[in-house]
């Protein structure tokens, strides 16, 4: 059980955290900007957390009313990290490579990875809660993880409604 | 202020990028210039680019004028996402690597690069961040739109970088500094921005002012950098603009032999150099390559 649930947390703090980088880059037009970086990441990290926290909070609530259906929750998360999991993985990967090729070399990562994944983002996101109907047959589970994965996709677009609201 | 529609000379370019209709000067005096909502639209619509035209009916507009600050903050935005993409694609550090080999030939002489066309002074403020180049260089940051280098300016600033920045045609005499030092002339993205028609003047320009040496970076074209610049604009660009533009620019560069050709007529003693990768093999570690020349 623990693995499931520490997997699925630690992918979505990590995607949350890469939302706000994402949200942040490209915004004040500084040279030096690791600390924006850092502040970003935390960003993104504390509005994922916000928006995932109610999915949580029904979640738990569910479990506490009827323990039984533990297995069925568990069920839905193995499901979706039959996609999240290697996705992640090469995310991961390729962040590695990023920071480990020469410079010349970087681009590589990015042309190859990170680009492109950050484009099938949303559609593996998707498909991955899409699994979990077939995995479980269970309706809550199935909305669990729609809401989900609809949370994790909006923290972009929040922290960007941020951005421009700042800018005003 | 005069009032006018988009500002393209000289013959029809196939497929126009919007920020290049929505900033208009006159020439002479630099003063800048209204433009004209309708006209930017009707613009695109004659070139047959329906989704530009979509984008441009979107644009702030009061009284039939596009809105000058709002405009400008659109710009800004536009180079702000612009320089991520520099970022990612390593750009100052190979216009780094090149200047500093080019000045391993001259060691201790006393060095201008100027970047023309250089929007935010993304290039020449990296360059004064990391002292790059050594010591003796005057970096100088030369753009047309005054708005660009005014932030580019305000941005030096804000993080006390030892560059300049000058609003006006980077080869008038004059503008970007006296021909009394060895200077060197680069620019990022800004080739396909020019007509083909209109490159020789461009390098001849250079080859008039003295220049020591020039090293211009544009994109190298294929379906490749087309389909990657398609996915990385999806992926990464907030601005609608900066999407239909920057595949717009992939589309639109010229090939090596286009801008040697130009670069023989207009500088033919700098002994200039391009070099394409395999149109269907991918370049993902030169997406963007030099044409360079070097006075004898």
């Amino acid at each position: 059980m623990i693995w499931v649930v520490g997997t699925l947390i630690g992918l979505a703090a990590l995607d949350g955290a890469f939302a706000g980088f994402r949200s942040s880059c490209g915004r004040t037009g500084l040279i030096r900007h690791r600390r924006q970086d850092v502040v970003a990441h935390l960003h993104g990290l504390a509005t994922a957390a916000a928006l995932l926290a109610p999915v949580a909070a029904a979640v738990l609530v569910d479990l506490a009313a009827r323990p039984a259906r533990l297995d069925t929750y568990l069920d839905a998360g193995r499901a979706m990290l039959m996609l999240y999991l290697p996705f992640g993985a090469i995310v991961v990967g390729a962040l590695a490579g990023y920071a480990a090729l020469p410079w010349r070399h970087r681009f590589l990562a990015s042309a190859l990875i990170l680009g492109p994944f950050t484009f099938a983002r949303p559609f593996v996101a998707l498909a991955g809660a899409l699994l979990v109907p077939y995995a479980t047959r269970d309706a809550l589970a199935s909305s669990a993880a729609l809401a989900a994965v609809a949370a994790a996709l909006a923290v972009e677009p929040v922290l960007n409604r941020r951005w421009a609201a700042a800018s005003c | 202020m005069m009032i006018t529609g988009p500002e393209i000379t000289g013959p029809e370019i196939t497929g126009l990028e919007i920020t290049d209709l929505l900033w208009s000067s006159d020439p002479a005096t630099g003063e800048r210039r209204q433009v004209r909502h309708d006209a930017v639209i009707a613009r695109l619509e004659a070139g047959g680019q329906r989704r530009a035209a979509r984008l441009a009916r979107r644009l702030p507009a009061r009284d039939g004028i596009l809105i000058a600050d709002e405009i400008d903050a659109l710009q800004v935005r536009v180079h702000c996402e612009l320089q991520r993409l520099g970022e990612e694609l390593q750009l100052p550090r190979r216009i780094a690597e090149w200047i500093a080999q080019f000045r391993g030939t001259r060691p201790g002489e006393p060095i201008r690069v100027v970047d023309v066309g250089c929007g935010l002074g993304h290039v020449v403020r990296w360059l004064a961040a990391h002292e790059a180049l050594g010591p003796d260089v005057e970096l100088v940051g030369v753009d047309l739109n005054r708005t660009l280098i005014t932030r580019a300016a305000e941005l030096a600033a804000a993080e006390a970088l030892d560059c300049r920045f000058v609003a006006g045609d980077a080869f008038e005499p004059g503008v970007a500094g006296g021909g009394d030092k060895t200077t060197v002339v680069v620019s990022s993205g800004l080739l396909h921005h020019l007509h083909a028609a209109d490159l020789p003047d461009f390098f001849a320009a250079q080859r008039r002012l003295g220049v020591t040496a020039f090293a211009h970076w544009d994109i190298d074209p294929g379906p490749w950098t087309t389909l990657g610049a398609w996915v990385f604009h999806q992926a990464r660009m907030r601005e609608p603009v900066s999407r239909h533009d920057g595949v717009l620019s992939a589309r639109r560069a010229h090939p090596a032999a286009v801008l040697l050709a130009a670069a023989q007529a207009g500088a033919p003693n700098y002994n200039p150099a391009c070099v394409d990768g395999a149109p269907w093999w991918p370049r993902l570690s030169d997406v963007l390559r030099p044409v360079t020349g070097v006075a004898p």
